[in-house]
């Protein structure tokens, strides 16, 4: 493909010709060329080739020193071996691997250890073709970034007009090829792009836009309104006298998000449920124990289109897809990989990002949850999540950006400490969910203790 | 003897890349990474993975005369690219310069900082024996398990050696290497009827292999390892303490983590414009912000976790006293925000990789009070009866009084313009019980300029390996600091542990 004039990349090797020539030089170690070295009997790998463009307003600046408009170029990977003494290797790939590759191969042998459960290479599968390209962005990236500049200059001026004082903004375009190749035969090569943009107000409250596409018509105008509408809400300084009993508490989406992420799927990986190091053992799963309310589940979902978590296949060939993690609260199968697929005797978990689904009659929208709130809080962020210890359940944080909701309506912020466990919440039949049309996962109403501070 | 550079192969690429400069009328500061690493993970016994990488690329950061500035990376280090890149950099920031975008000029009025190289002398990775490295972790997991009954113990061990180039168009040419090293134990008690699951860990970091094989190391990991675990078994049933405002007692890495969370960022110069210790976008030096026991300090310590000799624009970094006995005297500067903050210059950029734009940030932070009292009790070995003792004697904790011990920091987070900060610990003693009660942890929230002024005091010499990971502006680069062995806060209505209402 020809490149405009002010094209920003700065590549000089054809990707494809290094993906090729890598497998001709793991072929010649197949065949034993290096007589000094075991033969190697399996491997796979994957190469991500990728552009970027990105540009910034940083306190008000637009494309200064923290934030000018900037153009990145990489080539990335992983390799995994399999040596004809069953000795493993994992190391990453860049671009010098080819020119370095006796270097590396001497130095990946010395690095290769006794896996107990290597998997095998796996044989290639079907793989489906979830939408995860746009064209225009690839046209971004290569060149043009007037697009990004209207963007931030609109939210700007509109932000700027509505009594907010310091504007942080960013627009960000990617496109990337990615290679997947195996021993077995497996040789896969697709292209993907992504597409962002975000805007905060006064470090207060910020939204944006995050796909694999370019936003649709009316998006900018649309965060931007939100953006103003939270922003004035969450200036007015309100009052609340908590429940000692516990108080009805609502977290918005990203916030419901940073909970389940944090006390529910980080139990859920297979390496830590295998190891004893998380809150569900794998007898749990073996028995489909009860661990959410049973209108609650949790699915990986790979095949939405455009979205970021979209995905055709892991590195590993491990198909995309749709998997349930937890169905009707109770728990399904851990997130495998072929290592711990083979240890746990569940089979590996299809590729997808993780989605919260609740068994409802009829979906209830957040307005209209907000509204049946005679007393309680709406919470828009949180101070220290990451500080906690997912697998107790228990949970201690700051939620400094929260909404008084009394009668149905928001009125001012208070700064508030939530605690409680959330395991405890997930069983609660008082929990629950509530839905934005711009959010993946549900907002979700739960009751906890409260203290605010003054 | 220092380590030769890996680096240094790559003078025929930044010449080509400073010349195009000079022939397209711009400035360019070149900033190539080229980096090595490997990462063991042992998980209750097996060998989990051995992970090997190495990363090599430049960013090239070029303003114009004007001041207009853009940014490009490749992970191709040649004369060729270098010349492309310079190139594309000027188009884009010519381009942005009919948007309107903002100028900056200091780099313009900087001297060279010359030709110099900083290699220290600590082990490669060459030089470090995969065999004697999976051996110890193995035999350190093994060793953990046996702390506690039904342990699930995860050990890792990684090694990073870094080795940078920093060049400017006024000649600037410095190389220098970053190097890292990490040990720790991750443990895991489960869940049982009547108990909840609990996860602990104990780390020990450094700069190189020597913090797992190393005897000093490994016998402060192992001490760390055990007061771990038994803090564990003891927390699965531990109850929770009431939420409120108390007077406290945090260990050094807590005390790292209010200097880092609640102080350092505030003092750093890209923010000043909307942080708790700046006016008008100018730092409030002169002003009195704390306890006037309290001196803040941050510097980079040659092997140390943070290690940071040379900031990734080229300048010398800087020891600087933010804080002295209470009043505010300098910030955390780079080049490009420290005369707009009011500030000299103190080379305190940082980046993650050569992909990242530097911004201003810490490296080792401590905090240190005037007349500690002596407690010469090694730190690990400070159990909180001897420590309720030693404050009882020194008339930190009064009959009657209430005090609550916070131990083991598990990270933070702030935000400057408020001058909030929250931060977490392990666990939580209660002091003022005849025996200290073990309490579940809770979050330790607050006013910064309020915690700054409730200091009363510290004991013990001061250790300043608390090591952590510091996620500003989206990019993870190492931290680490400290204080005395314990900092004493004053109750204070705008210091807060969360918990039960």
């Amino acid at each position: 493909m020809s490149r405009p004039d002010n094209d920003f990349t700065t590549q000089q090797v054809d990707e494809n010709d290094y993906i090729e020539r890598l497998v001709e030089l793991i072929r010649k170690a197949e065949r034993g060329e290096w007589p000094q070295l075991p033969k190697i009997v399996g491997w796979r790998m994957t190469v991500y080739d990728g552009e970027s463009v990105t540009l910034s307003i940083v306190d008000n600046k637009l494309g200064d020193v923290y934030g000018p408009p900037t153009a990145r170029s990489s080539l990335s990977g992983g390799i995994y071996l399999i040596w004809e003494d069953n000795k493993r290797t994992n190391s990453s790939l860049d671009r010098r691997t080819l020119d370095e590759f006796e270097e590396r191969l001497l130095e990946w042998r010395l690095s290769a250890f006794d896996e107990e459960y290597g998997p095998a290479i796996l044989e290639p599968q079907t793989y489906p073709e979830v939408p995860i390209f746009d064209e225009k962005i690839k046209t971004l990236v290569e060149g043009d970034t007037t697009l990004f500049f209207q963007i931030l200059q609109q939210g700007y001026k509109e932000l700027r007009a509505s009594e907010i004082e310091f504007v942080d903004a960013r627009a960000s375009a990617g496109s990337q090829t990615n290679y997947i190749r195996n021993s077995k035969g497996l040789d896969v090569s697709f292209d993907s792009t992504s597409f962002s943009f975000s805007f905060s107000a006064d470090r207060i409250y910020g939204n944006g836009y995050s796909k694999r596409r370019i936003y649709p018509e009316g998006e900018v105008e649309r965060v931007l309104e939100d953006i103003k509408v939270t922003t004035a809400l969450l200036k007015k300084a309100g009052k609340y006298t908590p429940n000692p009993a516990g108080d009805r508490v609502i977290l918005q989406p990203g916030i419901a998000g940073s909970f389940w992420n944090t006390y529910v799927l980080s139990n859920i990986y297979g390496s830590a449920v295998a190891n004893g190091q998380a809150a569900f053992k794998l007898d749990d799963f073996k028995q489909g124990k009860q661990i959410l309310r049973s209108d609650m589940n949790l699915v990986l979902d790979g095949l939405r289109p455009y979205e970021l978590s979209a995905s055709r296949l892991t590195g590993e060939g491990i198909p995309g897809g749709r998997a349930a993690l937890v169905n009707q609260g109770k728990l399904v199968t851990p997130i495998l990989d072929l290592k711990y697929a083979g240890i746990t005797g569940f089979p590996p978990t299809l590729s997808g990002g993780s989605f919260i689904e609740i068994d409802e009659p009829e979906k209830t929208s957040l307005e209209d949850l907000i509204k049946r709130v005679d007393k309680g809080l709406l919470v828009y962020s949180l101070l220290g999540m990451h500080t906690q210890d997912g697998t107790s359940g228990r949970y201690s944080v700051g939620a400094p950006r929260t909404l008084v909701v009394e009668g149905g309506e928001l009125k001012g912020k208070v700064k508030a400490t939530l605690s409680g466990n959330f395991f405890d919440n997930l069983k609660d039949e008082r929990t629950a969910f509530a839905w934005d049309p711009y959010e993946d996962n549900p907002a979700m109403e739960m009751i906890c203790q409260v203290i605010i501070e003054e | 003897m220092p380590k030769t550079l890996r680096v240094e192969k790559y003078s025929a690429a930044l010449a080509a890349l400073t010349k195009r400069a000079a022939e397209l009328g711009v400035y360019a500061i070149g900033r190539v990474q080229d980096g090595q690493g490997r990462s063991l993970s042992i998980n209750n016994g097996r060998l989990e993975s051995i992970n090997t990488g190495s990363v090599v690329g430049i960013g090239v950061q070029v303003f114009t005369k004007e001041g207009y500035t853009s940014f490009v990376s490749s992970d191709q280090v040649t004369p060729e690219v270098c010349r492309k890149l310079v190139e594309t950099a000027a188009r884009l920031a010519k381009s942005a310069s009919g948007f309107g975008t903002e100028t900056n000029q200091a780099v313009f009025e900087i001297e060279s900082n010359g030709i110099q190289t900083l290699a220290t002398d600590y082990k490669t990775l060459a030089e470090t024996n995969y065999d004697a490295q999976v051996k110890e972790l193995q035999e350190a997991n093994a060793r953990t398990k046996g702390y506690g009954n039904n342990l699930s113990v995860r050990s890792r061990h990684s090694v990073s050696d870094a080795h940078w180039r920093i060049v400017r168009s006024d000649g600037t040419d410095i190389s220098f290497d970053l190097p890292t090293g990490l040990a720790s134990h991750y443990l895991t008690i489960p869940g049982g009827p009547g108990s909840q699951a609990v996860s602990v860990g104990a780390t020990v970091s450094g700069p190189d292999s020597s913090v797992l094989l190393g005897p000093e190391y490994q016998e402060r990991l192992e001490l760390r390892t055990k007061k771990a675990a038994g803090l564990a078994q003891q927390l699965t049933t531990a109850p929770k303490v009431k939420g409120g405002h108390y007077k406290l007692v945090i260990d050094y890495a807590l005390a790292k983590g209010l200097a880092h969370e609640a102080f350092g960022h505030a003092s750093e110069s890209d923010g000043m414009e909307t942080s708790i210790l700046g006016k008008g976008g100018k730092m409030r030096i002169g002003e009195k912000m704390g306890a006037e026991i309290v001196t803040i300090t941050d510097g980079s310590i040659q092997g140390d976790y943070a290690y940071q000799p040379i900031s990734a624009n080229g300048m010398p970094r800087q020891t600087v006293e933010i804080m002295k006995e209470g009043v505010l005297m300098a910030g955390l500067a780079d080049i490009f925000s420290a005369s707009r903050a009011g500030l000299s210059i103190s080379g305190a950029e940082r980046i993650e990789g050569y992909r990242n734009l530097p911004i201003p940030r810490m490296t080792n932070i401590r905090i240190t009070v005037k007349d500690p009292v002596p407690f010469e009790t090694r730190f690990e070995e400070v159990t909180p009866a001897e420590l309720q003792s030693k404050l009882q004697e020194s008339g930190f904790l009064k009959e009657g009084e209430q005090m609550l011990y916070l131990a083991g920091y598990t990270g933070g987070q702030v935000m400057p313009k408020e001058g909030d900060f929250v931060f977490n610990c392990v666990a939580i003693y209660d002091l003022s019980q005849p025996e200290p009660l073990l309490c579940q942890p809770a979050i330790f929230s607050g006013k910064v300029l309020s915690a700054l002024n409730s200091i009363l005091g510290g004991l013990g010499p001061l250790y300043l390996d608390a090591q952590g990971t510091c996620g500003k502006g989206g990019q993870s680069v190492p931290s680490s600091g400290g204080s005395h062995s314990f900092i004493v806060v004053d109750r204070n209505d705008n210091v807060f542990i969360g918990g039960e209402a």
